[in-house]
């Protein structure tokens, strides 16, 4: 992936290029709006790594301008401002995702890839199929080697977007955002069970698991 | 009080301003009652001689002059003693009969004074032409009029004399009393400058105005001693719910920099050292958003929401976690309840009082989840029939940092109930802990919309 780091903070960004690089990342970085917006405006990214708050021009509005001059590279801001309405004036400027200071690494490598490799055919697909495992959208029918399969309506959101991101690295956090519109962190394991109770229903009765764990970052779903 | 200070103060003007006032009207009252009196003295002494004509020239046109002249005979001792005087005269003003020495005959009223008498002792008189050659004029004396005038105008002046002083006297112990209680208020507000909140002012118990501005004045004192004492709880809460994991993160540091080995040991560390410093930042961010919410901002995105829906969605959600928990949820939403407010506010807040009941109940807990429609309000109730919380700490649990005893080692920030408070404080809705005889039953009324 080609990324452009958008971060006036040197130890952040540090930490942000250095694991991205690691991985096999090509990273450009850049400490200002304005550098960020020649950068952006000139050379084919794949995604935009923005921090919220930046000397000279301020990141929302570098996003808002980059949106003017149909710039489509997918953006994800980086901000200490955690609010409610943060996050929204951030999706609102025409960021794609919002992540809040302090993350982990592997969050934000996740949503990173989710980001990139958004289909936006997929997205409207009628019909899902991973593996074995297909979903009518339509009629909400769910089948794994040709047997249905029974879901409660948030199951059912669970495992779209796990299916929509199949393959990928889903963190907790985007699940609650994602399936649950749930922009706080809940006290108690409701992700975990509710994972737990959608692989009692896809998986145990299959022999086979398709739902991996991934320690300490989320979950994937094998193709 | 020095003087100078005294005549720009507020009892000096008052005082004043009742006193001029008083004075003013005393003296308009004496002024209406004098004149009226002079008119209604005159009135009645100018009747008397009407009378008293009338009579004789009726005498005059039945009997002639004589029949008069014999009347007036008769009669000449009683109408001395009412102080009538009169003249029957002929065409030039030559005696026919009487005593009243007029220099002219004229119809009608008029007045004067006889020759050497004081100026004051005006004479009323009245003429009349009896026949062709008889006039008839008679004359009372005014002094009754003039005497009770004397007398009105000295009363008055005494009344003066003696209202004005007291009316003075009067009114500086009305603007004293007035004074004294304002005074009263002011050195309670010095007071309080200078760092004695509990002092309040003090009530009479008249429900009079100033009893009533004393009220309120303490009803906003209360309410600022409570949000200075809010205040001290949360920084007390912030040094130690935040010190305490600090410095737990601290000595694990130190652990981790003094270990040699760089195995297992050393990376469960690092695990617990994140974990704290998880917990560290969940608090600040409960506490941003507690600030942030009670700042109100977000009244302005207040939507119709359907709290039936919202509240099944959230219990489908969270029953798996309280089954998984070794507890259970029974619920009873009545359908189709709206209110307006803010979605994603109204569900943390609903997931916090869920959790909340996970947490701080034994398993085998019930959880029992209600929404029902009073008459277009919203009533919500969320009861378990767990341990619940002692009356005299049920207000408490809302405060920031507040924990029960036995909830001391349980993890969480202490600020659960708060933003669920102050989300609920947002809403206008009414939140009460009650007994649920067993357990503790959370009931949020909401606004009428």
């Amino acid at each position: 992936m080609r990324i452009l780091l958008i971060e006036d903070d040197r130890e952040t960004a540090d930490f942000v290029a250095r694991g991205l690089r690691e991985r096999g990342d090509v990273v450009d970085h850049v400490a200002t709006g304005r550098d960020g917006m020649f950068l952006a405006t000139d050379a084919d990214y794949d995604v935009l790594i923005v921090d919220r708050l930046l000397p000279g021009m301020d990141g929302l509005n570098m996003v808002k301008l980059l949106r003017e001059a149909d710039c489509q590279t997918p953006v994800l801001f980086l901000s200490a401002l955690s609010g409610l309405n943060d996050r929204v004036k951030g999706l609102d400027a025409g960021g794609d995702d919002y992540l809040v200071k302090p993350f982990a690494f592997s969050e934000l490598a996740a949503r990173l890839r989710a980001l990139v490799r958004r289909r936006p055919l997929a997205a409207q697909k009628d019909t899902l199929t991973v593996g074995d495992l297909v979903m009518d959208r339509l009629t909400r029918r769910v089948e794994r080697a040709g047997q249905a399969i029974e879901l409660q309506p948030r199951e059912f959101r669970l495992l779209e977007y796990m299916m929509l991101h199949a393959g990928e690295v889903v963190t907790r956090t985007m699940l609650l955002e994602h399936v649950w519109e749930y922009h706080f962190d809940p006290k108690t394991s409701v992700v975990e069970t509710h994972i737990s109770r959608l692989r009692s229903k896809i998986d145990k009765p299959f022999g086979a698991e398709r739902i991996k764990t991934v320690r300490g970052v989320g979950y994937s779903l094998e193709t | 009080m020095k003087l100078n200070h005294f005549v720009t103060s507020a009892t000096f003007r008052l005082t004043l301003l009742s006193t001029g006032i008083f004075t003013l009207g005393i003296i308009l009252v004496l002024l209406v009652i004098s004149q009226a009196g002079g008119w209604i003295m005159r009135f009645a002494l100018e009747s008397e001689i009407e009378d008293e004509i009338t009579e004789l020239r009726e005498t005059y046109n039945e009997a002639g002059m004589t029949g008069l002249l014999n009347n007036l005979d008769r009669e000449s001792a009683e109408l001395g003693e009412d102080g009538i005087t009169y003249r029957v005269a002929d065409d030039d003003n030559g005696l026919i009969a009487g005593n009243l020495a007029l220099e002219t005959l004229q119809q009608g009223r008029s007045e004067f004074i006889p020759v050497g008498n004081d100026p004051d002792e005006t004479h009323l008189v009245q003429t009349v032409q009896l026949g062709p050659d008889h006039w008839l004029a008679m004359a009372i004396d005014g002094e009754v009029m003039h005497d009770t005038l004397q007398l009105v105008e000295e009363g008055s002046l005494w009344l003066i004399a003696i209202s004005v002083p007291l009316a003075l006297l009067s009114g500086l112990s009305l603007a004293r009393m007035v004074l004294a209680r304002i005074q009263n208020i002011a050195e309670t507000a010095e007071t309080i400058q200078a760092g004695g909140l509990d002092r309040r002012v003090a009530i009479r118990g008249s429900s009079d105005e100033f009893d009533r501005l004393a009220r309120s004045i303490n009803a906003m004192l209360d309410s600022i001693e409570e949000l200075t004492k809010d205040m001290e709880n949360v920084t007390v809460g912030i040094a130690h719910d935040l010190r305490s994991p600090l410095s737990r993160l601290h000595n694990k540091l130190d652990l981790i920099n003094q270990s040699d080995e760089t195995g297992a040991a050393t990376k469960s560390l690092v695990e617990e050292a994140k974990a704290e410093l998880h917990g560290l930042l969940g608090t600040f961010d409960a506490l941003l958003r507690i600030a942030q919410i009670e700042a109100g901002t977000r009244r302005a995105g207040f939507k119709r929401l359907n709290l039936s829906e919202l509240l099944s969605e959230i219990t489908e959600t969270f029953e798996p976690v309280i089954t998984a928990h070794g507890r259970a949820l029974d619920r009873a939403i009545t359908p189709g309840v709206a209110v307006n407010g803010d979605q994603a506010l109204m569900t943390q807040m609903l997931a916090n009082l869920l959790e909340n009941a996970i947490e701080h109940t034994p398993p085998g807990t019930v959880v029992m989840v209600s929404l029902t429609d009073e008459s277009g309000r919203a009533r919500l109730t969320i009861a378990d029939d767990g341990p619940g919380i002692p009356a005299e700490e049920r207000e408490q649990v809302f405060k920031r940092f507040y924990r029960l005893d036995r909830s001391r080692q349980t993890k969480g920030s202490g600020l659960g109930l708060s933003l669920v408070r102050s989300i609920a404080k947002l809403h206008d809705i009414t939140i009460e802990t009650q007994d649920a005889n067993p357990g503790l039953q959370i009931a949020l009324a909401f606004a009428r919309s």
